[in-house]
């Protein structure tokens, strides 16, 4: 344990430890339960000069867990990734990785596994020796590397490719042999960074599925990260969602997507239906009031007053026939209509400059309205999702 | 002009182009091109063109201790020379490349200045502190001497070689657990092979013909090929030399050809 009160190592390529501040004394943690996290990222900050990359960052991440770390470039995700890495180290904060305090370890005493955008197979060697490397380094017996590559390659579905070198796979078997490079050496946690990026799209889809197969299958605690929102809802347990620096809105894909924390947050899932109002309660829970639309009806719980914004989902939206109501109704004038695959996008003014988008299942069958039509929308009250102000 | 434009159909302009750019390319290779036909024309008298055709100045120039023992002093020398110029430089590109610590530019700069500074000035510098060191007239003298001009060429072309490679790999393998050292002789080299491989052609080719600094500390004991060839100009000459002038010229252009298939390897394998 004693490298954990360390000061990062000379070489390093980044050490910005706060001047004379000694690490803290490690705390015993003989008592941890299998139940504590597995990874504990507290208060971490990364300061380039007057830049700050990283605000005060607080994750934890729990045994067998899938976190996707979501956000636009410069949001900090790739930042706190690194952190984790071992690859720079944090300005103030500490990193637990199984009750160790890992903050000033070097990568390499780290044992995290990592899989990289581009693959980063050694182009030199075979398959076999790229995914031997890991166990080569920990001087693991030859017969026991071979049975544990073998292993690894069936788990990855390409047992014939051992003899093979990286150029001659395709990036979809590249980034597989990878992925088995970082899972044969059994680390308590595998990094992704953006690992399907440099992949075209239906590739992109297959390996969501295998990924997320292979982290099932062995009950792996993943931190992936990637720019993609419709990845991180597909893969992930919970999504931290990103922006300056700073985790803008964390939770399961099901709620972070329809009821969005923050309006950063709302605006980062497909941003449209977002707009303001002044909140009033009524009898039957909260009652927001709009300048132009009037009284809007919101879910129970809420804020019990002041100006917040609020949003509805485009799918949660729906054309109302004649003689159909709904908790939430508008109507308006059909001004553009967007086919976009399955979803057909109809931006419906309702006001001046005010425009809702709605989204429908295209349908050849039962064709939508047309542009110009005047049609009525709505929305029921549980679909209104109030949100907080965004951070800054 | 269509985008199929046949040799027939260029211009007056871009024939005379091409035409200074023959004259320029004759004028320039002549003179070593010349020295070919002379070498092969008999030792009785040394002239263009030559008026028999006869191997007599190689068996004359084999035949010569001074001549043959100066070929094993050039080759031991740059072969040397190479392994440690090849040695030093790798690392120092790679601490270059990939490091980040204070005086860094500075330490670049000052190993890529024997490039800038003329070689009679590195070749009086040289002779006066290798006197001091007993190493004048020494095979080690003139192999470190060679290595302080070769050392930089050698960090120009692994440098250019490490900007081809993934500097991810590396981080990879930090983060597998291989410890630095590991990394550079596991991951950085194997990959750097044909850079490494033309630098270490480049150094023996630069120690092989240098003739300004070897004249300096070459002494009497450790002559090379160039310095004998000068010496035998200046005092009267010998027939011998259009010979050794050819054999010089042809492993230079072997070993250019070697660089030109390792560079093109290196593409072909990033």
């Amino acid at each position: 344990m004693t490298e954990t009160l360390a000061s990062p190592p000379r070489w390093a390529m980044d050490h910005t430890h706060p001047s004379g501040r000694d690490a803290p004394a490690q705390p015993i943690r003989n008592t941890m339960a299998e139940t504590a996290p597995i990874l504990r990222m507290e208060g971490l900050t990364k300061l380039y000069g007057a830049v700050t990359a990283l605000d005060n960052v607080s994750l934890d991440v729990a045994r067998g867990e899938f976190v996707t770390l979501l956000g636009p470039s410069g949001s900090g995700k790739t930042t706190l990734l690194n952190i984790v890495s071992g690859a720079i180290f944090p300005t103030s904060g500490a990193l637990w990785l199984d009750g160790r305090d890992i903050t000033w370890v070097e990568a390499r005493r780290r044992g995290i596994g990592m899989v990289f955008q581009n693959f980063a197979l050694m182009p030199h060697l075979s398959i076999f020796e790229n995914i031997a490397f890991p166990l080569r380094v920990r001087k693991v017996a030859n017969a026991e590397v071979k049975e544990r590559v073998m292993e690894a390659l069936e788990l990855i579905r390409l047992p014939g490719v051992a003899a093979r070198k990286p150029k001659q796979l395709s990036g979809g078997q590249q980034q597989r042999v990878a992925i088995a490079r970082a899972l044969v050496y059994r680390p308590p946690v595998i990094l992704m960074d953006e690992p399907l990026g440099a992949l075209d799209r239906k590739l992109r889809h297959q390996m969501q599925f295998e990924i997320k197969r292979i982290h099932d299958d062995l009950g792996l605690s993943m931190i992936y990260v990637t720019h993609d929102q419709e990845e991180a809802l597909t893969m992930s347990d919970r999504v931290c969602l990103m922006g300056a620096g700073r985790i803008q809105d964390i939770g399961a894909p099901q709620r972070i997507y329809s009821s969005p924390a923050t309006e950063f947050s709302a605006d980062f899932f497909g941003g449209t239906n977002i707009f303001r109002a002044t909140v009033s309660r009524g009898p039957d829970g909260t009652t927001l009031h709009h300048e132009v639309f009037g009284p809007v009806l919101g879910p129970g719980a809420g804020p019990q007053s002041g100006e917040v914004g609020w949003m509805v989902r485009p799918e949660q939206l729906r054309f109302l026939p004649p003689g159909e109501g709904a908790d939430n109704e508008l109507a308006g004038v059909v001004r553009d209509i967007t086919l976009s695959g399955q979803l057909t996008h109809y931006a419906v003014a309702v006001s001046d400059g005010l425009e809702f988008t709605v989204a429908c299942l295209t349908n050849h069958a039962t064709r939508g309205p047309f542009e110009g039509d005047q049609v009525r929308i709505g929305w029921s009250r549980q679909a209104t999702a109030i949100l907080k102000p965004t951070e800054q | 002009m269509g985008k199929r434009s046949s040799p027939s159909r260029r211009g007056i302009a871009e024939w005379l182009f091409l035409l200074l750019i023959g004259g320029i390319y004759v004028f320039l290779t002549l003179p070593s091109v010349l020295t070919i036909p002379i070498s092969l024309g008999g030792s009785r008298s040394v002239t263009f063109p030559p008026t028999e055709f006869s191997l007599d100045l190689y068996r004359r120039f084999f035949a010569s201790p001074v001549w043959t023992g100066s070929l094993v002093e050039s080759l031991i020398v740059g072969a040397a020379t190479a392994v440690l110029a090849t040695l030093i430089g790798a690392f120092a590109a790679y601490g270059l490349a990939r490091g980040n610590f204070i005086g860094q530019k500075l330490i670049g700069a000052i190993l890529l200045s024997p490039i800038l500074v003329p070689s009679i000035v590195i070749a009086l510098g040289v002779y006066f502190y290798f006197s001091q060191m007993k190493l004048i007239g020494t095979t080690t003298g003139l192999v470190l001497a060679h290595s302080i001009l070769t050392i930089p060429y050698v960090i120009v072309v692994l440098l250019s070689g490490l900007r081809q490679l993934d500097q991810k790999i590396e981080t990879a393998a930090g983060i597998m657990g291989a410890s630095p050292l590991r990394v550079f002789t596991h991951v950085v080299v194997p990959q750097l092979r044909y850079s490494l491989a033309s630098a270490f052609l480049f150094a023996f080719l630069i120690s092989f013909d240098e003739t300004v600094i070897s004249w300096f500390i070459a002494g009497t004991h450790a002559t090379t090929l160039p310095v004998v060839m000068y010496g035998s100009l200046k005092v009267e000459v010998a027939p011998e030399i259009a010979a050794a002038a050819t054999m010089l010229s042809l492993t230079s252009i072997t070993i250019i050809l070697c660089y030109a298939i390792f560079q093109k390897q290196e593409k072909s394998a990033a």
